[in-house]
């Protein structure tokens, strides 16, 4: 039994590390992000594609939006024709448009998230930690000798 | 995603409903958020999402929970478990509304995303809702276990 679940264990790892090498290897080609496209110009131009970035500026008159991005300090231009009362500097977008130039996209769809609902996530997932690590001790407790977790005696 | 409560507060629920191990079922519907360890490189300007990301796909979540299993001593009960955890997170994150669709269903076979787009990711009322359905379900059980005591004695 002890054989078959390190057998089990040593499949399980190798397959994950399969995968995970794999995605290294690929994410490029399927899923690139902002960076990889920015430097990849020629390959992504006229191409539809979507990322996520902060609003730095909002041009009402031009329907503008210029956008820096986590991955990469980047001012993006988004020309997009919608309404601009909701949108405001230091919202979060998630932007999916057809790239133009390296440095601007028209946008077909665009969702922004207010920053203050964005960092509510964070503050509204801290509590599930300590709820989460109680409701799992309470029934288990890792035995360090056989390095197994066994039940709790009532 | 949804915030984390709300997939605990589910994952909860669904070990209550079907008694199954509620720890081991919170924790499987944890286990795909491992994706957000990456969130800690990008605070170094390192970005690590060609590991991570996999972490939030159906296949990987599943070998995570597998290999966790190991360590108990009925593993397939614990695999079990875990893996009900697993699908209700698939399941809201499934829901959530992106202008690109998110998840990987069948990734390493195909990178497609899918999803079936009903809630805002940042929409706290979701959230509210889970807490309220939660605390019903607790006052539930807590009177049909304190009546079925009363029965006893």
């Amino acid at each position: 039994m002890k054989h078959q679940r390190i057998a089990v264990g040593l499949i399980l790892i190798i397959t994950l590390i399969s995968i995970l090498m794999y995605s290294s290897l690929e994410i490029n080609n399927y899923d690139p992000d902002i960076k990889y496209i920015i430097k990849n110009f020629e390959d992504f131009n006229n191409t539809r594609i979507s990322f996520r970035g902060f609003i730095e500026k909002v041009d009402s008159t031009n329907k503008t939006l210029i956008i820096s991005t986590p991955q990469i300090t980047y001012n993006m231009e988004i020309k997009i024709d919608t309404v601009f009362d909701t949108i405001q500097k230091g919202n979060i977008v998630e932007i999916l448009g057809v790239l133009k130039k390296n440095d601007q996209v028209d946008a077909v769809k665009i969702l922004v998230i207010e920053k203050w609902k964005s960092d509510l996530i964070i503050f509204r997932s801290l509590p599930a930690i300590p709820f989460a690590l109680y409701l799992f001790f309470r029934k288990w407790h890792f035995n360090s000798k056989n390095f197994r977790f066994e039940r709790r005696i009532d | 995603m949804p915030d984390w409560l709300t997939h605990t507060l589910v994952g909860w629920m669904t070990g209550k409903t079907i008694k199954r191990d509620i720890g081991l079922i919170v924790a499987g519907s944890l286990i795909p958020d491992l994706t957000k360890i990456n969130l800690a490189f990008q605070y170094f300007n390192t970005n690590l999402r060609q590991i991570f990301d996999p972490f939030h796909t159906p296949a990987v979540a599943f070998i995570v929970a597998g290999l966790f299993s190991l360590l108990f001593r009925d593993f397939k009960k614990a695999f079990i478990a875990l893996s009900i955890g697993l699908l209700t997170h698939f399941i809201l994150d499934f829901c959530l509304i992106h202008v690109s669709s998110q998840i990987m269903l069948f990734f390493p076979i195909s990178w497609n995303t899918w999803q079936y787009p009903l809630i805002h990711p940042e929409d706290y009322n979701v959230t509210i809702a889970a807490v309220i359905i939660a605390a019903v379900v607790f006052l539930v059980y807590f009177y049909r276990e304190k009546r079925s005591k009363l029965v006893i004695t």
